[in-house]
């Protein structure tokens, strides 16, 4: 009589899934092993200063050094426009620090030469999308408080879209 | 010389060397069979192995650089801390203060170059000479593995000194890994998988969202610990299966050569040093019976003599060659280490190690998914081809240019544009990686070239689709012989790279003529 099942296809076939089973864990646990789970990155909110530390129709540049963001008032002679938003100093192409143009008044990216205007709209150069606008509000002592860090940008893709980067997390409407 | 004998004869130093003299043909075998490091070779190999002209000893230079980056990488570690606060300090005491220290530095960094140099020059003579036909097409899979592991390993290293220079070459690499297509932030159709910048493959790599801390110690297990590891095994599996495909490739002017010899003075006894076996033989002596584990050999006239001395004095001539140019070069040329990294200023141009600039300079005129991380894999999976879709087998030992003259052309043509790409982002790229000559001061300001324009998605789409499908079709109606000894699958698989790679420069030509920055676009990438 023929069996059905052997001691052979028994052992076999615990073995092979054990195996497939230990390998497949190891590198699965090992992967997750990798992901780090404690960021020390600034992610961290700053409190910028009272609006007239900004003056219309200027980007500020002094929270570069250390926070990586620049600080815009709209106007005159920059743009038409209104409100105070910030825009995080990192090349949407390959994350450079582009530098601020006074003379032009545009942004430029050494690395492979992007520009983008004072909005952070991309205008010439290979970075694929504007330079993200960080959080900004107004604290009720009625100072400007700037989410820096690119964390705080959540989704890059979603955060360049125009409504979004208009909106009130986005720009402070005096 | 009586005193050495007796030390010789001591039991003490029989212990350790069993032998005698290598004068004689037994103790010259045992010289070699019997050493742990030299037993890596084989007792006995091809006259033609020594040919200076042939391999030009390339693969052994990769090695020798191996050992060397190895020996002064592992003197570094004794200072170098990897932590961003004190890894900079910490390269300017070892150039400044520590006893030899800038030497050390420089001879780890010219060797690494070095490697990188030897190992892309070896590939070239290997393709060349037809080595990687069979038996020895795994072989050459392994050496592009090697060849990956080499850049992964200059790459890590890069970041190590923590300055302006490595800090934005990672800077621009990691970004360049958000790019890939589904599983980085910023790649085409990973956002429909749900990756973004804290769960994507970038993120994984770099230890978080910015190059920092992070980064660093993930940067130095990898260099001093991980790649080394895989390096050494896959150098080791390389090396084994050279002797396992029956030693290196005999050039096939010396075979003719040794056919004719032998055919005229046929069983002379002159010809006894040539012995025609059609296999070499491994015994397992009284282990089994009748079968032998066979190491793959062709019917070839071997022309054989001991590798102690004639090898060996070759090999340790080379390493002294070797070490004195990295040495005296190292004496002279230091190492470039800027100030200290800046995340907050980038230099301008800021540019990637030497051997990763043909891929920056793809940037310019594609996204970062495609010239990042699609185009390099093209190029690992073409090499990796090229010995499977191999159609004249039999043509090994030298270039056999006219059978080989597509495979030989395309391959050069691959080879010479890499490097000139190199030398184009090396000396013709200025600030805002703009051109500039090199004579030409990088003072004068150069404004970004005109606006671009999209081409309209019929015409965009026409092109493609008329450019893939003429380029498949056309060469199988033209070179009817080329398609038939091939076979569809191989065919279609080495068009394939064929029109990636005219792709490069059907989109360079289409935006510096035409100013074209996307040929077509879609939703969730643009070409
Ligand atoms: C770390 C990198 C590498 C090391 C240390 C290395 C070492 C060597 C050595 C010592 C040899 C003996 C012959 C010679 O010196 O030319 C050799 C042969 C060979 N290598 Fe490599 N190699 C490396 C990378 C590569 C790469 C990138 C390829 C090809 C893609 C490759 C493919 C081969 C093949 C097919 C042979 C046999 C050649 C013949 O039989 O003539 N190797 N390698
Ligand atoms: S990183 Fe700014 S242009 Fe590439």
């Amino acid at each position: 009589m023929k069996k059905l099942i052997t001691r052979r296809d028994v052992l076999t076939w615990t073995t092979s899934w054990g195996l497939t089973v230990f390998v497949g864990g190891g590198v699965v646990n090992i992967g997750r092993f990798m992901v780090p789970k404690v960021l020390y990155e600034p992610s961290e909110t700053i409190i910028a200063g009272f609006p007239e530390d900004f003056p219309e129709g200027t980007v500020d540049t002094r929270l570069i050094k250390d926070y990586k963001v620049w600080v815009i008032h709209h106007g005159e002679p920059i743009t038409k426009k209104k409100g105070i938003y910030s825009l995080i100093a990192v090349c949407t192409h390959l994350g450079c620090t582009p530098r601020w143009n006074q003379e032009e008044l545009l942004f430029q990216c050494g690395c492979h030469g992007s520009v983008f205007d004072v909005e952070g709209n991309n205008i010439s150069g290979p970075a694929p999308s504007p330079l993200w606008r960080a959080p900004i509000r107004m604290t009720p002592d009625g100072r400007i408080e700037v989410g820096v860090g690119i964390l705080n940008v959540g989704r890059p893709q979603q955060a360049q879209l125009m409504p979004k980067r208009e909106d009130k997390q986005h720009l402070l409407k005096l | 010389m009586k005193l050495l004998n007796k030390l010789i004869d001591s039991q003490v130093f029989r212990s350790i060397i069993r032998h005698g003299w290598p004068n004689t043909a037994l103790n010259r075998s045992l010289i070699i069979t019997s050493n742990f490091f030299l037993h890596v070779l084989p007792v006995k190999v091809d006259k033609s192995a020594l040919r200076l002209g042939y391999h030009f000893y390339l693969g052994v230079i990769s090695f020798f650089m191996f050992i060397i980056v190895s020996l002064t990488g592992v003197l570094l570690m004794f200072y170098y801390i990897p932590a961003t606060d004190r890894a900079y300090e910490n390269m300017k005491d070892i150039i400044f203060i520590v006893p030899w220290g800038r030497v050390v530095r420089n001879m780890h960094r010219w060797a690494a170059h070095g490697m990188v140099l030897a190992v892309m020059f070896h590939m070239l003579r290997v393709f060349l000479t037809g080595s990687y036909k069979p038996p020895r097409e795994f072989n050459w899979v392994v050496g592009i593995g090697l060849l990956v592991i080499t850049l992964l390993l200059s790459f890590t290293g890069y970041l190590l000194p923590w300055d302006q220079l490595s800090f934005w070459a990672i800077s621009v690499g990691g970004n360049m890994a958000k790019a890939t297509p589904f599983i980085g932030a910023s790649g085409p159709f990973s956002e429909m998988l749900g990756f973004d910048i804290t769960n994507d493959i970038s993120f994984v790599l770099t230890g978080g969202t910015v190059i920092g801390q992070n980064t660093l110690i993930r940067f130095y297990v990898l260099h001093c610990v991980v790649l080394p590891l895989i390096a050494c095994g896959l150098i080791g599996l390389h090396f084994f299966r050279i002797r396992k495909d029956g030693g290196l490739s005999i050039p096939h002017k010396d075979l003719e050569e040794r056919r004719k010899n032998e055919s005229g003075k046929i069983k002379e006894a002159s010809a006894a040093a040539i012995q025609p076996e059609p296999v070499k033989t491994y015994h397992l002596m009284a282990l089994m019976n009748d079968k032998t584990p066979v190491v793959a050999t062709e019917d070839k006239p071997y022309d054989e003599i001991f590798t102690w001395p004639h090898l060996v004095v070759r090999l340790v001539l080379c390493f002294l060659v070797v070490f004195t140019a990295l040495f005296v070069i190292s004496f002279i040329a230091d190492g470039p280490l800027e100030t200290v990294a800046n995340p907050s200023v980038t230099p301008n141009p800021a540019k990637a190690a030497w051997y990763f600039l043909g891929l920056q300079e793809l940037l310019v005129y594609f996204d970062p998914w495609l010239a990042g991380v699609v185009l390099p894999s093209l190029i690992i999976s073409g090499l990796v081809l090229i010995c499977y879709v191999d159609a004249h087998q039999d043509a090994q030992g030298g270039l056999h240019f006219s059978k080989r003259a597509f495979s030989v052309i395309f391959f050069l043509v691959g080879f010479i544009a890499w490097f000139a790409l190199i030398i184009f982002g090396e000396f013709f790229r200025g600030p805002g990686w703009q051109l500039y000559f090199p004579w030409e001061s990088w003072d004068i300001h150069k404004s970004p070239s005109g606006a671009l324009h999209n081409l309209s998605s019929l015409a965009g789409w026409s092109l493609i689709i008329g450019y893939f499908v003429g380029g498949m079709v056309l060469p199988k109606l033209l070179w009817k012989s080329f398609y038939n000894r091939r076979g569809a699958v191989k065919y279609s698989l080495i068009m394939f790279h064929v029109l990636m790679f005219g792709m490069i420069f059907l989109k360079i030509i289409l935006r510096l003529y035409f100013d074209v920055r996307y040929i077509i676009t879609t939703p969730w990438f643009n070409i």
